[in-house]
């Protein structure tokens, strides 16, 4: 067998319900699937039944990692935690959930690619990984804490520089939205509950080793540089969010908050962000302020610093320091997160007593967040919280459940903005108590089925932003028009595809973003400026593919859908264009396994094949068309009536839709009228057994 | 970067003049200005680097002196403002859009603040946040933003320049010459909410 780089070459593999501790060569049996989400979906086809539930002992729980992870590529920190979805309604089917961290890194230097969980556990366990030595050890001592006190023992036992993975309470107790957290704020949402099925509390690893680079050491030095030059902020916004000498253009939405007299406040002393160049590269790390992304100019009062994942040095995960938290509510001053996991607490909330961008808005982040972390509770893209206020203020809560249940909550504290409330609530939905908490821990679909409520309500409601199958819509039509909505088709959790995004929001002018897609999809058409929606065309649905096997391309390689792909760059003398092939130049020189970007995209494409593929089988039908790929009614909806393709709404037309459903499909190589891969496809892309598997199914169209 | 020079040969005086000079241009530009004549005398002045007064019978320096620097010096500019007095910068520090910047910054406010609002409406395009002109360069004050809006109001030559307010109170800018109505309350509302609650 070759060697390689980047891959340590090893897959470790645990039986809980035996205890057998075992590896596999990764090379040999993964390397088409490269690792992350591909090792993921490859495990579950191979080796899991289309019966099997989340939480049955036969259920497989995959930390995917892969080859980039701990090489010093830039964003290498993402784990892809692959299972059954316990939320996905009405039947669970395979998802991922994604954490950044320490955790991908540190298994890979203790000497594995992935660690492939089965079986169930008799009494609570966790997984000891030193290097060549792995344990099965006793957690009946963490059992029932929260995911600190656990990482805080495990992290006692062995170590200052291990890394932990947890999950709380919420995650013991089966709480279908919980989360595994790894170095105490990055989180992978939506699988906790699959790990606390197999009595796993955590897997503490610490690794020695390294990671061999094939290339030449200079040559990939060159080439790491080269990647970080066309980095911009978090979400590689382009432009800083004020004007700059050295900028040409600006844009206030823009997450590159960096300026010359704004300061990290709660920093001893406080730094001055600067106007940081984007030829500076030791000054990347100052551009982005996400806690002033998430809150608002309070953020930079409250800022210590931005906390970071392996090997990047964007750091979107701000700590943030708020004494008036410790002092009113009791939780630590100090808390980081980012995202929906910082925005935890407030998302409850309609109304603050001093606005919605005030003091009390954070305190509730820092209430929220300190409480959801230690618990591990999953967001759902806030749809749990959405979804909360919609089911207070019309009154269903109070009428579903009983009236001594009902009282039991301070719905005055509530309703004032009080952060307080969140004691009551968020311990109970960790730890299934009552009738309220307990279907709001189920996730939506199955929370809408146990109190017969209409799902398509929902699917009604703008405000909720629900797309199906219990998960609401990221990133869609608000930022990309056609290709947003089919993204968030296409996967059986809200979609995480930031490709697009990061394209249309990075804060360029329209006609510089315009001139990028022209080079990238073969049109300037491709991309729309927000709210100026035009009809479908062939340039969309070559981004939208592009959008979609890039997402699966980092979550295989351990790159960050954040960041990547490099569709722009800050720079003007490169007319602000990126590289959308640093994928494949990183890929070849760390591996060894040398691959042009059009290789590489075919093994991005296989690995979503082999997505759709498990979602065909599962489902047990193939026509995903209809079945699968739906799309809300409030995409086709605007409040003020306007006529769709003019300027000033964001609603689409639903025939112009079918048509960009057709042509997706016909991009991807798929069948029009059910959406599912023909078996072509399925061999084209390296799945011919795949096809064979469905073929006999009647799964093919 | 033009600052960190590293040819290592000596430099005769007068070059090293000039050095000085462009060095002083762009560390400027760096923090944003522009560098006046007269700056750049004061700081040769106060170094001794340049008489106070020319030698009888012989020419003044200092011109002589700036020309040749721009000559060398391929990323020096120089452009005059409203008042026609020459002003310097470095193109490698200061970006066209933030020339344009400081030049309205030198002039009316109300002139400033529109001749942005359109640009940005044109360009991007996208309604602008007040508080954006509280903030550097802009940086007028809380008290002079509103001010600048009312006698605004007052004058035909404003008159495409228009509020828009989203649900959370923010107030925005923007120019009926390059957006209408709707769609920049639908921008506003985008930029102030909407990207918050999408994040």
């Amino acid at each position: 067998m070759a060697k390689f780089g980047g891959w340590t070459g090893k897959t470790l593999r645990v039986n809980l319900s035996t205890g057998k501790i075992w590896t596999e060569d990764t090379i040999e049996k993964y390397k088409d699937y490269l690792g992350g989400t591909g090792l993921g979906y490859k495990v579950i086809w191979d080796e899991m039944k289309p019966e099997t539930k989340p939480f049955d002992p036969e259920s497989r729980l995959i930390f995917g990692i892969g080859p980039m992870a701990g090489t010093g590529a830039p964003c290498n920190g993402r784990t892809a935690i692959t299972s059954l979805f316990p939320t996905c309604w009405p039947k669970p089917l395979v998802g991922t959930g994604h954490m950044g961290g320490q955790f991908a890194a540190e298994l890979k230097y203790a000497g594995y690619d992935s660690i492939i969980i089965e079986g169930k556990a008799d009494k609570p366990v966790w997984l000891s990984i030193v290097d060549d030595k792995v344990e099965i050890k006793d957690a009946r001592k963490i059992w029932g804490q929260g995911i600190r006190r656990a990482t805080a023992e495990i992290t006692q036992e062995l170590g200052p520089e291990a890394c932990v993975a947890a999950i709380g309470q919420a995650g013991e107790n089966l709480v279908p939205m919980s989360v595994i957290m790894n170095s105490y704020s990055h989180s992978a949402g939506g699988n906790g509950a699959v790990m606390g099925s197999k009595n796993l509390k955590a897997i503490g690893v610490r690794g020695t080793g390294s990671i061999t680079i094939a290339g030449d050491k200079g040559e990939w030095e060159k080439l790491l540089k080269y990647n970080l030059s066309i980095m911009g902020a978090n979400n590689n916004h382009a432009v800083p969010s004020s004007p700059q000498p050295w900028a040409e253009y600006f844009n206030p939405g823009s997450r590159w908050k960096a300026s010359k007299g704004l300061r990290w406040e709660a920093a001893n002393p406080p730094i001055d962000t600067g106007a940081c160049d984007p030829h500076d590269l030791n000054r990347i790390a100052y551009r982005t302020n996400n806690a002033v992304t998430y809150l608002g100019d309070i953020g930079w009062s409250v800022t210590v610093r931005e906390n970071v994942c392996t090997g990047c040095p964007i750091r979107c995960h701000p700590m943030i320091k708020v004494p008036s938290a410790k002092a009113k509510y009791g939780v630590p001053e100090i808390g980081m997160n980012t995202c929906g996991g910082l925005n935890f607490g407030r998302s409850f909330f309609k109304q603050f007593p001093d606005g919605p961008r005030g003091l009390t808005n954070v305190e509730a982040c820092m209430v929220g967040m300190h409480m959801a972390d230690d618990y591990g509770i999953w967001c759902n893209y806030s749809q749990l919280q959405r979804d909360f206020v919609k089911l207070y203020y019309e009154g269903t809560i109070k009428a579903k459940i009983s009236d001594k249940e009902f009282k039991s909550y301070s719905w005055s504290k509530y309703e004032k903005g009080d952060p307080s409330f969140l004691f009551e609530l968020l311990p109970r939905i960790a730890r299934k108590e009552g009738e309220l908490a307990t279907v709001l821990g189920l996730g939506t679909g199955y929370l809408l089925e146990k109190w017969g409520l209409s799902e398509a309500e929902w699917k009604k409601d703008k405000d909720l932003v629900y797309w199906k199958m219990s998960h609401p819509k990221h990133h869609s039509n608000e930022d990309c028009g056609q290709c947003g909505v089919i993204l968030n088709t296409q996967y059986n959790r809200d979609c995480q595809c930031h490709s697009h995004t990061n394209l249309v929001r990075g804060g360029l002018p329209i006609q510089v973003q315009k001139k990028i897609a022209e080079d990238l999809f073969g049109t300037p058409d491709a991309v729309d400026a927000v709210g100026a929606f035009t009809p479908m065309n062939t340039g969309k649905a070559k981004m939208t593919k592009w959008s979609l096997l890039r997402k699966e391309l980092h979550d295989s390689l351990s790159l960050c859908n954040w960041m990547a792909p490099y569709a722009t760059s800050p720079l003007k003398e490169r007319g602000y264009k990126g590289d959308d092939t640093i994928e494949a130049k990183l890929y070849s020189m760390a591996t060894g396994g040398k691959k042009n970007p059009e290789e590489l995209d075919v093994v991005a494409e296989r690995i979503f094949n082999l997505h759709r593929a498990l979602t065909i089988r599962d489902m047990g039908t193939k026509e995903m068309r209809e079945k699968h790929d739906t799309i809300p009614d409030w995409v086709y909806y605007d409040p003020d009536k306007k006529p769709v393709y003019t300027k000033g709404t964001i609603h689409l037309d639903k025939q112009d839709m079918q048509l960009a459903m057709d042509m997706y499909y016909e991009v991807m190589g798929w069948d029009k009228k059910t959406g599912a891969p023909t078996a072509d496809t399925y061999k084209k892309v390296g799945l011919a057994r795949v096809a064979e598997d469905l073929g006999k199914k009647n799964l093919l169209p | 970067m033009p600052s960190e020079k590293t040819d290592k040969k000596e430099l005769q005086p007068e070059e090293a003049l000039r050095q000085r000079v462009a060095e002083l241009v762009r560390v400027k530009s760096r923090d944003g200005q522009f560098t006046s004549r007269t700056e750049i005398r004061q700081y040769l002045l106060d170094r001794q680097l340049l008489p106070s007064q020319p030698k009888e019978g012989e020419p003044d320096q200092f011109q002589p002196l700036l020309v040749k620097t721009l000559e060398e010096n391929g990323d020096l500019k120089e452009l005059s403002g409203k008042d026609g007095v020459p002003r310097y910068y470095s193109s490698v520090y200061l970006s066209d859009s933030y020339v344009r910047l400081l030049l309205r910054k030198e002039g009316d406010p109300l002139s400033m603040i529109a001749e942005t609002v359109r640009e940005n409406s044109l360009v991007y395009p996208r309604p602008l946040p007040l508080t954006t002109f509280s903030h550097s360069p802009f940086d007028l004050t809380r008290e002079e933003i509103p001010a600048c809006l009312r006698q605004m109001a007052d004058r035909e030559e404003y008159a495409d320049i228009q509020q828009t307010t989203t649900s959370i109170g923010t107030v925005y800018l923007y120019s009926t010459l390059h957006l209408d109505r709707d769609y920049a309350s639908m921008l506003a509302e985008w930029l102030d909410v909407g990207q918050f609650n999408n994040p």
